[in-house]
């Protein structure tokens, strides 16, 4: 008994081991493959030029890091009060039974393929834009659309648990004031659930940021920083995708460099989620 | 000292499904008093008090006949407004809920509800309410400090004022003192005493002493049923049913 415990135990440290080795192995790999091309361009002109031509040597990849902030923005101005709103009303207002179905049914959302997300975008909301609003409709628009539907899920599942999680006497306690359900949701709930809610927008921020495929459909990938939300744009992650199927030698390796930006960039959204999460244990 | 009735109950019945829980209940609260509730656990006292300002509405499968008369006006009628009443009658539970705002949002928080808007009149309103409470000269520096960050004690003070706030007529109490020490729990006790003046009381204890100490009326419960009310001197010292007695020297003694 004692014997097989201690191998169980053995198994799983290696388990936890070699997940941990990989990613490590991961990150190393994108640094050593990115770090020379910074350090030869120089950094703050990788990080703040403005021009992105591989074949004249030129990598300045400001046009997408904007354009990854556009989108990621404009996918919050789209999924938050959407995503929020419906986790209000679910934990709030739909009897209990209806919010126990409808709830795995939005986090049913998260299971489409992003491609099927990026299609429907690229048959329905591109020429729509087009012919509405103007422009090419490949835009941060569509990107903004696109990606506020998908992080849909992420936030309403977490507010979900975030109102949920808020002590019922709460609840009672603004009711006896003679508060209407509005007035608790909106002075009491609300607050005492911001810790989870903020959680839900970083997590939802980190993947709107980290999406690919259904970006790629709809933005249009100019390498220019858009000056409109119509104007086409091209995010970090679609940029890597776009390229890294013929790049070689410093084309290749400014690919590399797109990634360690963009790992910064969600390594600090990562953190600052545990930060938030940490606060609401502590209260 | 006749001071008129402030509610009057006819006949109350209420029942979670099919379990009765409050049966045939007929009394009337005098105004300006302190009425204590006493009872053992699960005899229906909170649920009892709850009927009193309608926090029975929102849990399922409630049913209640008979009447509840407030100032002469049934507040079960169709056209009675829930807002209003709460608004007159309020409410403080047996755990201390300060919501996790500052301590003076947590004030503000229930004027607020009942419309006032401007910052002038919400300042004076908390300070006044936190004054009838006796806690403004603990909090005045740190109103903007959460208000988890108090005492239980001062939570619950914190909660009283969060009710005096909304300007009620009676003011009902839950074991107000019962996750409270005994510096806290006199503390309550004496402010309970001092807003008898104002606010028709009526506060649920299983303390014997506290009943005895800060009540002017007792009514005691059992299964669902009120078995006698009277005056608490006459209560606890001369009981006319048995139950009464045995259920008051025992916990006494
Ligand atoms: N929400 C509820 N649903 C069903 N039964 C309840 C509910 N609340 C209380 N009861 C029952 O009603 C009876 C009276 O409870 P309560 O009013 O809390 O008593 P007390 O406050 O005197 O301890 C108990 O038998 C209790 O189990
Ligand atoms: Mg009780």
């Amino acid at each position: 008994m004692r014997f097989k415990e201690k191998v169980i135990e053995k198994l799983l440290l290696v388990t936890a081991l070699s997940a941990i080795g990989v990613l490590a192995l991961i990150i190393i790999f994108i640094f050593k493959e990115g770090s020379p091309i910074m350090v030869k361009v120089g950094i703050p002109h990788f990080i703040l030029g403005e021009k992105w031509s591989p074949s004249k040597g030129i990598f300045g990849i400001l046009p997408m890091i904007v354009g990854s902030i556009w989108v990621t923005v404009g996918a919050l101005v789209v999924g938050l009060p959407l995503g929020l709103g419906c986790a209000i009303f679910l934990a709030e207002m739909a009897p209990a039974r209806a919010g126990m179905v409808l709830k795995p049914a939005v986090e049913l959302l998260a299971g489409i393929p992003s491609v099927v997300y990026g299609f429907i975008g690229l048959v329905v909301l591109v020429p729509f834009i087009r012919n509405v609003l103007g422009g090419p409709g490949f835009s941060v628009l569509a990107s903004a659309i696109v990606l506020g539907i998908m992080i849909l899920p992420t936030i309403t599942s977490i507010s979900f648990d975030a109102l949920k999680a808020v002590p019922k006497a709460y609840r009672d306690g603004m009711l006896a004031l003679g508060a209407t359900r509005w007035q608790t949701i909106r002075m009491v709930l609300l607050p005492a659930a911001k810790p989870g809610i903020v959680a839900a927008v970083i997590l939802g921020m980190g993947r709107a940021i980290g999406e690919t495929m259904a970006v790629i459909m709809v933005a249009g990938n100019a390498t220019i920083i858009p000056t409109s939300i119509l104007a086409p744009v091209r995010t970090l992650t679609s940029n890597i995708a776009l390229e890294m199927g013929y790049a070689a030698g410093d084309h290749r390796q400014a690919l590399f460099a797109t990634g360690v930006i963009l790992f910064v960039i969600i390594a600090i959204l990562n953190l600052l989620a545990r930060w938030v999460a940490a606060g609401r244990v502590s209260e | 000292m006749q001071r008129g009735n402030k509610i009057d109950i006819q006949d109350l019945n209420l029942y979670y499904g099919n379990m009765q829980a409050l049966k045939g209940i007929s009394m009337s609260f005098p105004a300006n008093a302190i009425t204590a509730l006493i009872g053992p656990s699960g005899c229906g006292k909170s649920t009892f008090l709850r009927c009193l300002n309608r926090m029975n509405d929102v849990i399922p499968g409630v049913r209640i006949t008979g009447r509840v008369l407030l100032d002469g006006k049934d507040i079960y009628a169709p056209d009675s407004d829930v807002i209003e009443l709460r608004k007159r009658v309020g409410m403080v539970f047996q755990r201390p809920a300060a919501f996790p705002l500052s301590i003076y949002e947590n004030v503000a928080c229930a004027a607020r509800v009942h419309g006032v808007r401007d910052r002038a009149t919400l300042d004076e309103l908390v300070e006044k309410s936190l004054m009838g409470v006796g806690l403004w000269d603990e909090v005045r520096d740190k109103l903007h400090k959460s208000a988890l960050g108090l005492s239980l004690g001062q939570q619950q003070q914190l909660c009283i004022a969060r009710v005096v706030a909304t300007g009620p007529e009676v003011i009902l109490l839950d074991e107000p003192c019962s996750a409270l020490d005994p510096a806290s729990t006199l503390r309550i006790e004496d402010l309970i005493r001092r807003l008898e003046e104002r606010y028709t009381i009526i506060i649920v204890t299983h303390n014997m002493q506290q009943a005895a100490r800060a009540s002017d009326y007792t009514a005691f419960m059992l299964n669902g049923e009120l078995i006698e009310y009277g005056r608490t001197g006459d209560v606890f010292t001369s009981p006319r049913d048995p139950r009464t007695e045995s259920y008051v020297t025992g916990r006494l003694g």
